[in-house]
């Protein structure tokens, strides 16, 4: 049955072999893979919480070769300063003038290891990246190279030494997702398998930026009806009016929600967002945005946000 | 429980919609009742921002008692409508101590509505209903404001809701007015022997019309069939005093006398009098009335119109009057006795002026003359602040003062001719009106109130000579201001300089007519008129309970069709329609939908517990998805998925 899918043009079927590649790095995280895509399709960035060591890095660096993207990474510290994210202007002498000299930042995906371990300053310089895709230094703008996409990982916030994001800032992430410790088959399969940094290095780059700026171009025309439209509002105005939570959805996060959705359904081949492309998307969409009013409650992002979801039928 | 600054908030709104529901109160209570009601109000607020404890119930039970008793004392009662207001409106004053809960605010907005009743037992003019409708309006807001719990708006948004609740209400409230049974007799009017009415009593003492004359209030209001009589023969007929005590004129003792017979001469004049409340048994009748309602009242043997039951409402009846009439050329002995009556020993120099002046003249008609021309060409003053009268007030009216107005001249005419052996009387009643172009009525106010004489000639019967016309004719002719000097001030709207002014107070009188004819006087009668206009032959109470009935459904089923159309469902699209029937189905056969599940993830349930169904839940559910959520479906799809679900029988 397959009336719901599109017929598979060449970009399509790019994107699927670099799927079927990036599994083959990381073991039984499928689901998780696609949200990144779907991420990075829907031109938004990518918040991973997760303790140390389920692969999170791997999961990054797999994206940025198999996506043919250049690929930076900056290590958060508690000493890091913007300069080290964002670049620094130096006098030449040679020429006499100050020269830029471009940080980490300027890659097509930058990861951003435990982001919550630096001070807010060092936070915010690559926040306000992510948010003007363009960096200032000295008067002078730099363009970030397209397509431009943050993965950016933290450790659940309770450990010792870290600065939590503030929500204003979280809010840029498009979504937040959990990686979790991976199933006893695939954890065997690790065992037994080679070393996950070897295959990377192995790792052929099946789509270019070209490519994906297209797909990017083409999430936002993806149809999405009036049925799945009157779903969207219903979740926003469940949000707002339930009362369980401090603030509901803002208009931008729900339009994050919807192109997140299209992303996925364009993923997924369908020709417009069904009802369960949302309800994909949408816990790693709105779990980081939205809180328990109730400070006794100690639910985290993603139980909230299927409360939320289950609140809400569907039209 | 609730921010502090939100106690505030819900408290000054309780407090504020109280205190303009009190406001029309304030005027009557007694000055310690409102002054208390006010301190416990500030204090309230005060105790609120500084966050002051409440007094305990020991304190609120001895000022409660004592806030009673001071009612007993002041009022003499505590159940009385003075009273009882004083008492109601104390005890929100104590209500406010205690105010905790929303329920207590609740209490105190009730208490707030029963004021605003309250308020129209005393008066039912549009400057009341003016003032009572925003009140009502704003308490409904405060209630809107107390219950809706920590949700802080702009101010207005509380005027805005309750603005249209109230609105979709006024159906409602109409047809309870129009069809709502009457109760008979003056429920309105019914407490007012506690309190004092101005206006014309059936007694008068030199210098009780002065107080009239500077009252603009209105009396009555006269509405014409046919053409205007002149000012000159505006002559309101009121009480007719007969009896003199030297000092004092006054009705007398009742006493039943045949009415001399009356013969009209000339065209009638029809009018209908719409008569403001006046606690006495009197009603007023150009003279000279032929045709009243019967069933109100009476006339008695001095043409005078008396009411069974003193008017305590507003009050309408119609009458026809000749201003041209030959009343009485005979005149029973008993009559005429009654009319030369005069106290012994009292006012001797006027007794003896009239024996002198009658002698002089020569016939009565003559010497009537010739005392208007004493009046007129003598030293007599029409002024409206005259000095007091000794005991003989004639006697000092005629020889000393000589300054007066219609009262005095009247009073001295009556007493000269009575003296003379002429039949006379004092005749009270209100002179003229200000004829309102805006509505097209007259207006006759307290300060037309005036006094002539009547005195019984053999030719021509009762004669109406009016002395004070013959010392101040412009009083008569143009009406009161044009008969007093410059330096003698009036109030406001009897002033006709101020032109635009006078035309606004025509416009407001024209409104508070429309106001007096359309609502304060729709009683029973009226009631039956509007059902007689509905088509009911007779109508009787049951009429009024079908009608009642009939108009409370129609405004319900307005409101709810409005409510319908208001809350209406989007229209159910037809796939929609369709995979709603599949799931009921489904439903039917075990495996139940959650409204939030996902169609295909129920499809996929579906086939895990009915594997014989999967297949037709996928082809139902993949139709579905396509008809509804993606771009151009087929032309055919619709009819495929209605024949697949009808088909789809678990």
């Amino acid at each position: 049955m397959n009336a719901l899918t599109e017929a598979p043009d060449r970009e399509r079927a790019l994107l699927s072999a670099a799927l079927a590649s990036l599994n083959q790095v990381v073991l039984g995280k499928d689901r998780e893979i696609r949200l990144a895509l779907a991420c990075l399709l829907a031109r938004g960035h990518l918040l991973i919480e997760d303790i140390p060591g389920v692969g999170k890095t791997t999961l990054a660096h797999a994206l940025s070769r198999a996506l043919g993207l250049s690929y930076q990474r900056i290590q958060f510290t508690s000493d890091l300063l913007p300069a080290d994210v964002i670049g620094i202007s130096v006098y030449d002498r040679g020429s006499g003038r100050f020269m830029f000299h471009r940080g980490p930042v300027f890659a097509q995906l930058v990861m951003a290891d435990e982001v919550n371990r630096a001070t807010p300053k060092a936070q915010s310089a690559l926040l306000e990246a992510m948010e003007e895709r363009q960096v200032t230094v000295d008067g002078e703008t730099h363009l970030l190279p397209e397509p431009f996409f943050v993965v950016a990982t933290q450790n659940p916030s309770f450990q010792v030494g870290t600065f939590p994001l503030p929500e204003s800032q979280i809010d840029r992430f498009l979504m937040r997702i959990e990686l979790g410790y991976p199933s006893p088959g695939h954890e065997r399969q690790l065992l037994r398998g080679r070393d996950r940094r070897d295959l990377l290095a192995e790792l052929p780059a099946v789509l270019d930026s070209a490519v994906i700026l297209s797909l990017q171009r083409r999430i936002p025309e993806l149809h999405a009806s009036d049925a799945l439209l009157d779903y969207v509002q219903a979740v926003a105005r469940a949000s707002r009016d339930s009362g369980q939570h401090q603030a509901g959805l803002s208009p931008r996060a729900v339009i994050s929600l919807l192109r997140a959705a299209q992303a996925w359904a364009f993923l997924h081949g369908h020709s417009g967002v069904l009802p369960e492309d949302l309800q994909a998307v949408l816990p790693a969409v709105v779990g980081h945005r939205l809180r328990p009013r109730d400070a006794a409650d100690t639910r985290g992002p993603l139980e909230v946000a299927q409360a939320l979801l289950k609140s809400v039928p569907i039209p | 429980m609730f921010e502090p600054g939100e106690r505030f908030r819900r408290l000054g709104w309780t407090i504020g919609g109280l205190v303009t529901a009190l406001a029309p109160h304030m005027l009557h209570l007694r000055p310690w009742v409102t002054g208390f009601v006010l301190a416990v109000c500030a204090w309230r607020l005060l105790a609120e921002r500084r966050d002051w404890r409440l007094p305990g119930a020991v304190l609120r039970t001895t000022i409660a008692i004592g806030a009673t008793f001071g009612v007993i004392v002041s009022y003499t009662t505590i159940t009385g409508l003075d009273g009882g207001t004083a008492l109601l409106t104390l005890m929100a004053a104590l209500k406010l101590m205690e105010t905790r809960t929303p329920r207590d605010h609740v209490v105190l907005i009730f208490i707030g509505w029963f004021l605003c009743l309250s308020a129209f037992f005393y008066a039912q003019d549009l400057r009341m209903v003016a003032w009572i409708l925003p009140t009502v309006w704003l308490l409904a807001a405060a209630l809107l404001v107390v219950a809706r719990r920590g949700q802080a708006g702009p101010a207005l948004t509380p005027f805005r809701t309750t603005g249209a609740m109230l609105a979709k209400a006024l159906p409602l409230a109409l047809v309870l007015f129009l069809f709502f049974p009457r109760i008979a007799g003056n429920f309105w009017g019914a407490p007012s022997t506690e309190r004092a009415l101005t206006g014309l009593t059936e007694e008068m003492s030199p210098g009780d019309l002065s107080d009239l004359t500077l009252n603009d209030t209105v009396a009555f209001r006269v509405r014409f069939a046919g053409r205007l009589p002149p000012p000159i023969q505006r002559y309101w007929r009121g009480p007719v005093l007969t009896e003199f005590d030297g000092y004092t004129w006054s009705r007398g003792a009742s006493q039943a006398y045949f009415r001399p017979p009356v013969q009209f001469v000339g065209e009638p004049t029809d009018y209908s009098v719409t008569l403001e409340p006046t606690g006495q048994r009197m009603l007023f009748a150009l003279d000279l009335v032929q045709r009243w309602p019967r069933e109100l009242a009476g006339q008695t043997w001095g043409y005078q119109l008396r009411t069974r039951n003193p008017v305590h409402a507003l009050l309408q009846y119609e009458a026809r009057s000749y201003l041209h009439y030959l009343a009485g050329t005979t005149l029973s002995r008993a009559l005429r006795n009654r009319h030369l009556q005069l106290p012994a020993g009292r006012n001797p120099r006027t007794i003896r002026l009239a024996q002198d002046m009658r002698a002089a003249a020569g016939s009565d008609r003559k010497y009537a003359r010739a005392v208007l021309a004493m009046f007129r060409d003598q030293e007599f003053y029409y002024t409206l602040t005259p000095p007091g009268l000794a005991r003989d007030s004639v006697d000092d009216f005629l020889f000393n003062t000589r300054q007066g107005f219609c009262g005095h001249f009247a009073s001295a005419f009556t007493m000269l001719m009575r003296a003379a052996g002429i039949p006379a009387r004092v005749v009270a009643g209100y002179q003229g009106g200000d004829w309102n172009p805006v509505g097209g009525y007259l207006i006759v106010r307290q300060s037309h109130a005036h006094a002539w004489s009547e005195i019984w000639l053999a030719e021509s019967g009762w004669t109406r000579v009016d002395p004070t016309a013959a010392v101040a004719p412009e009083r008569v002719e143009r009406g009161l201001e044009a008969a007093l000097a410059d330096e003698e001030l009036l109030p406001g709207s009897l002033r006709r300089n101020y032109e635009l002014l006078w035309q606004a107070s025509m416009i407001w009188d024209s409104f508070n007519s429309r106001w007096n004819d359309w609502v304060v006087r729709f009683n029973r009668l009226q009631q039956e008129q509007l059902l007689r206009a509905f088509g009911f032959d007779d109508p009787d109470w049951r009429d009024l309970a079908f009608v009642l009935g009939t108009g409370l459904a129609a405004g319900l089923l307005l409101l709810s069709g409005w409510l319908a159309w208001e809350f209406r469902p989007q229209r159910p699209d037809p796939a929609a329609a369709s995979y709603r029937r599949f799931v009921a189905r489904m439903t039917r056969a075990g495996v139940e939908r959650q409204p939030h599940e996902a169609p295909r993830d129920f499809a996929e349930r579906v086939r895990r517990f009915r594997p014989d169904l999967g297949t037709a839940a996928a082809a139902i559910t993949e139709l579905y998805l396509r008809l509804r959520y993606l771009p151009l479906p087929g032309a055919r799809d619709l009819r495929l998925l209605r024949t697949l679900v009808q088909r789809f029988d678990p």
